[in-house]
């Protein structure tokens, strides 16, 4: 006699086919989570009865009930196993009409690949499954996040950039399962991410959208953003912008509170003065070590002898070695010289030095933008933009079309200009 | 860092806001629900921040 669990597996295995067949079946696994979470034990036997790829939306139930209570070290190896098979085989059209289901699965095997201590063996996993909840490349998805924590802890940061260079248009609770905190956490990991790869106006622009972010209340992700963010622009900027007119006034009122060294530092920045700015990093030594940006606070020191290195190039054609050692108040003329090559290395000056009498030529940059390879560039970024500003045009037509929009629009407007009704203007009443 | 003479993104003052852009104008009962709320703990504070110090270029000398 067939017990529930064989009944739900049998009737996954029948309505697994048509689209509406699909449909039908995600509304009778929803009244069976009960069975599944009672018959927990042989749930992994009827999983051996089921084809991840064909049978996806029965696969992810009966796999997520599974795994929902405590696991065991070996039943979780096999669960991320089971997991990444799934995620890699399994059909988007089954698995969008279960999508909370889904991100429970995913956001699981990221937890037990974390308690594993092997964040790398999720990563690809994790991207198939964006791939296939995402409606199109434009949807944030919470599995973003998760994928982008994964990449940080692996320490691939190369890898982030699959998704994060995907420009992204929509946010879509119903489709995706999108909380605030996950659009949050995309905009803080994604920073951290492009700060691996040194690209720190990428950075810059995602801390911004955490630090904008609507807000009635301070989070605790964006103010962990803000930090980085200051940093980030006294390395890249030299200085840190006021906050944009967007930016909700609970953050531009609390967010100094809670970063004050930070503000220090900043401040101090504009001095210009290696010394000062020193000892600001070592009097918030412990500070800046809790938020574990210590190395960052160094890489602003760093980038204080670059910018004051900068500044000479503005001003002399040539300058010895020890001159620049002294102006910029570095150890000597070789930790000068270690200086400049690595500035010449990495296109943040031109210039040569001549060793036999220790003199550095500054000159102009060579680039003449006349290249194909330039051309192309240009061409590329020109694209690009048309491209964006299609978008922004669709986008605005759907605003200006949006009943909320226009419900607003109507309420600020008074309904009745009196002027609209002046048929004989009033001059025309003193002549009579 | 290449020279960079202009920070974009936050320059805002030269640009005209549409009526859609004055949200705030509704926001301020929120805000005065922010200003009851600041004094409490962040939302969110939960969120994993237990990374390594990864971002110290003395790794990389």
């Amino acid at each position: 006699m067939m017990d529930s669990l064989d009944a739900v597996v049998t009737q996954v295995q029948a309505l697994s086919g048509s689209a509406d067949d699909c449909v039908h079946l995600a509304g009778l696994l929803k009244q069976s989570e009960s069975v599944l979470a009672v018959h927990a034990p042989r749930l992994l036997y009827a999983l051996a009865a089921l084809d991840p790829a064909k049978h996806s939306l029965g696969y992810l139930y009966l796999l997520e009930a599974h795994s929902s209570g405590t696991l065991s070290k070996e039943q979780a190896g096999s669960f991320v196993v089971a997991a990444s098979n799934f995620l890699t085989v399994c059909s988007a059209d089954q698995i969008r009409l279960a999508i909370d289901k889904f991100n429970i699965l995913c956001r699981r095997l990221k937890d037990q690949a974390m308690q594993m201590m092997e964040p790398s063996c999720a990563i690809l996993p994790l991207y198939a499954a964006i791939r296939k909840s995402q409606p199109s490349s434009e949807y944030l998805t919470p599995l973003h996040a998760d994928y982008l924590l994964l990449c940080l802890l692996s320490k691939c940061y190369k890898a982030g950039l699959n998704i994060l260079e995907d420009d992204i248009f929509e946010i879509d609770q119903k489709r995706t399962g999108l909380m605030p905190r996950d659009f949050l956490l995309h905009c803080y990991y994604g920073g951290m991410l492009y700060i691996g790869l040194k690209r720190f106006g990428k950075a810059l622009e995602f801390f911004q959208h955490a630090i904008t972010a609507p807000a009635t209340v301070l989070n605790a992700i964006t103010i962990a953003a803000y930090k980085k963010f200051v940093l980030v622009c006294l390395i890249h900027n030299g200085q840190v912008p006021p906050f944009p007119k967007y930016t909700p006034s609970v953050v531009q009122r609390n967010l100094k509170s809670c970063a004050q060294d930070y503000f220090d530092l900043a401040n101090l920045y504009n001095s210009r003065n290696i010394m000062d700015v020193k000892r600001c990093v070592n009097a918030h030594e412990d500070v800046f070590k809790n938020d574990t940006n210590l190395g960052l606070a160094n890489q602003v020191i760093a980038s204080l002898y670059k910018r004051n290195i900068q500044r000479l190039t503005q001003t002399y054609l040539t300058l010895s070695l020890q001159d620049i050692a002294d102006t910029v108040q570095l150890d000597g003329p070789k930790e000068a010289e270690l200086h400049i090559l690595q500035m010449i290395q990495d296109g943040e000056i031109f210039a040569t030095i001549n060793q036999k009498d220790g003199m550095v030529s500054f000159q102009e940059d060579p680039e003449q933008y006349n290249t194909r390879k330039m051309a192309n560039m240009l061409d590329s970024e020109i694209q690009h933009i048309i491209r964006l500003a299609k978008k922004l045009s669709s986008v605005d037509e759907q605003v200006l079309c949006d009943q909320n929009y226009l419900s607003k629009i109507g309420k600020d407007r008074p309904r009745y200009d009196p002027d609209d009704f002046e048929l004989v203007p009033q001059k025309m009443y003193t002549n009579l | 860092m290449k020279p960079f003479p202009v920070y974009v993104g936050f320059d805002m003052e030269d640009q005209g806001v549409g009526a859609a852009m004055d949200v705030d104008l509704d926001g301020d009962a929120l805000d005065l629900l922010g200003d009851a709320l600041s004094d409490h703990k962040p939302s969110d504070a939960d969120f994993f921040n237990s990374f390594e110090d990864d971002f110290d270029d003395a790794d990389l000398a």
